[in-house]
């Protein structure tokens, strides 16, 4: 096992928890830092469980979480946040009913209220001041996307976890989503861990690779020894 | 013009019951039988505070009394909303039906702490002299009572508007109630917001009970005559939102008002419900409904 200190997010020996049932068994994963880290696998296997798992939104009893060294599985899921992870759920999750604004602001609460909205912000996303005074709900899936990301970065976080970015977007805007992805990553210097599903998105994208099956990693290694090939069989059988 | 009068003071002490359940059931989903007990509280506060200050300064006492009240009213409402949703409420999020039979076991207990304070009969309080009479405008009489319950309740409004729209709590008051989890994945400590929310509804109930005190006796059910009307105020216009409820009141107010002078004060009231019901049916979410548009777009 590698050391920690290559570990900007090192799950151990994780058990998570839907009510009694035990859907995730005893993960390990570890996203280094600087890198894009994608896991993926079919639906239900259990990817979107791990991330909510490590924002403290699933029962998870035993194991640990390291964040930065330091383990976070019996932290609220505010003190996570402000601690340093930035998460983007499946569906967005975007505030309907507050402006764009209002949505980007609300990240400043990880930093106790204070401060401003940093101007790389609008620089990733150049969409978001023009519809800063229109509402969440009535931006398009993509527009949503990037709101979503945006919100996360707000936080200051050191690493950014992201479920299925590319769920429900126009593949023209999908381009633009990877591309602010690697720009977080690369400019801003925040390790990036991705669930997905389309395989040629994290395929062109990650550094390196898990491969979930039934709640356990069944395949793992760097993006660009695997064979996408193998990948793809273990997506669809 | 009297009838306008009369519709729009029976709306604004409709409003001003509702102001709180809009936030406990409006936005935190919390179906707050105890509601009515909270106003009830409030106006005890009210006969206290004057009591106490007419024994100590006189005559002059009662009327500095009832105005103080209303901030020592919402403060007492507040603290006891406070405690109730640590100790009862926040183990029942979720679970509406368990809420409501807990907070309905907590009116019992509450009306009947109530009688045994203040006893079976009811009490008056005071109408303050600048309160007392009316004003003249044409041939309608508007009284002041009224008018004082309609400039509390468009401070309320403001207050409430203000604090939920332009402060820093108000913003994580909103995304907390749409979006409990989400919310907390943003840094926000949603049982701190839940608490404060709960709380401010409750002090609300508690002002509201202070203006039902000018109006009559108050007795430990005082509460009850006014909780249907605040729950179809919030219900009609849609859960969740503000404008709605001051639309829903308004509605419930001029209805009423409109159709006891064409029939009698019970028939109004089944006329009102039997329409609130049919709209209901046919608009489940009310007036207004929050829209958002879905993935695949």
């Amino acid at each position: 096992m590698e050391g920690a200190v290559n570990g900007m997010l090192k799950i151990e020996q994780m058990d998570a928890y839907y009510g009694e049932s035990r859907v995730i068994p005893g993960l390990n994963l570890q996203a280094k830092k600087g890198e894009i880290t994608c896991l993926i696998g079919r639906n239900g296997v259990g990817k979107s469980t791990t991330l909510k798992s490590i924002m403290g939104l699933v029962k998870t009893p035993t194991g640990r979480i390291l964040l930065a060294d330091q383990d976070i599985i019996h932290m609220k899921t505010y003190d996570r946040v402000k601690k340093g992870i930035g998460y983007v759920p499946q569906g967005r999750d975007i505030f309907p009913q507050m402006t764009v604004q209002e949505n980007i602001e609300l990240g400043l609460q990880a930093l106790g209220g204070k401060g401003k909205v940093p101007e790389y912000i609008y620089d990733l996303f150049p969409i978001l001041p023009q519809f800063a005074k229109r509402k969440g709900g009535d931006l398009s899936g993509g527009q949503q996307q990037q709101l979503a990301i945006a919100r996360a970065l707000v936080t200051d976080p050191k690493i950014l976890i992201l479920d299925e970015p590319t769920e429900g977007i126009q593949p023209s805007i999908i381009q633009d989503i990877g591309e602010a992805i690697r720009r977080v990553n690369k400019e801003l210097d925040i390790t990036v861990l991705i669930v997905e599903q389309y395989l040629d998105f994290v395929l062109g994208i990650s550094d390196a690779l898990y491969v979930m099956e039934k709640g356990s990693i069944v395949l793992q290694g760097r993006t660009k020894e695997m064979d996408p090939r193998k990948v793809q069989k273990m997506m669809t059988d | 013009m009297n009838l306008l009068f009369n519709g729009l003071s029976l709306s604004s002490i409709i409003l001003l019951a509702s102001l709180g359940l809009a936030i406990t059931f409006g936005l935190m989903r919390v179906i707050n039988m105890a509601h009515g007990e909270f106003m009830m509280i409030g106006a005890y506060t009210s006969y206290v505070i004057q009591n106490l200050l007419q024994t100590w300064l006189g005559n002059s006492g009662a009327d500095v009394g009832y105005f103080l009240s209303i901030i020592i009213a919402f403060a007492v409402t507040f603290l006891i909303g406070s405690l109730l949703e640590t100790l009862v409420v926040s183990r029942l999020y979720g679970r509406e039906i368990d809420s409501l039979l807990a907070t309905w076991g907590i009116s019992l207990i509450l009306q009947q702490a109530a009688r045994t304070i203040f006893g079976t009969q009811g009490v008056l309080v005071t109408t303050p002299k600048v309160l007392s009479g009316s004003i003249r405008i044409g041939k309608t009489s508007l009284s002041m009572t009224r008018l004082f319950i309609i400039a509390l309740v468009a401070c309320c409004l403001l207050l409430v508007w203000f604090l939920m729209y332009r402060t820093n709590f108000g913003r994580q008051m909103r995304a907390v109630m749409q979006n409990r989890s989400m919310a907390q994945c943003m840094g926000i400590n949603s049982r701190k917001i839940d608490n404060l929310t709960f709380s401010i509804g409750s002090g609300l109930a508690g002002i509201a009970g202070c203006s039902i005190a000018l109006l009559g006796s108050i007795d430990s059910t005082v509460g009850q005559n006014y909780i249907v009307n605040t729950f179809m105020a919030v219900v009609l216009g849609g859960v969740g939102k503000l404008l709605g409820t001051v639309l829903g009141s308004s509605i419930i107010g001029f209805s009423s008002i409109g159709f006891e002078t064409m029939t009698s004060s019970s028939i109004a009231k089944a006329i009102v419900l039997l329409i609130i019901i049919i709209f209901l049916q046919k608009k489940p979410q009310g007036l207004f409904t929050v829209r958002s548009r879905a993935l695949d777009e």
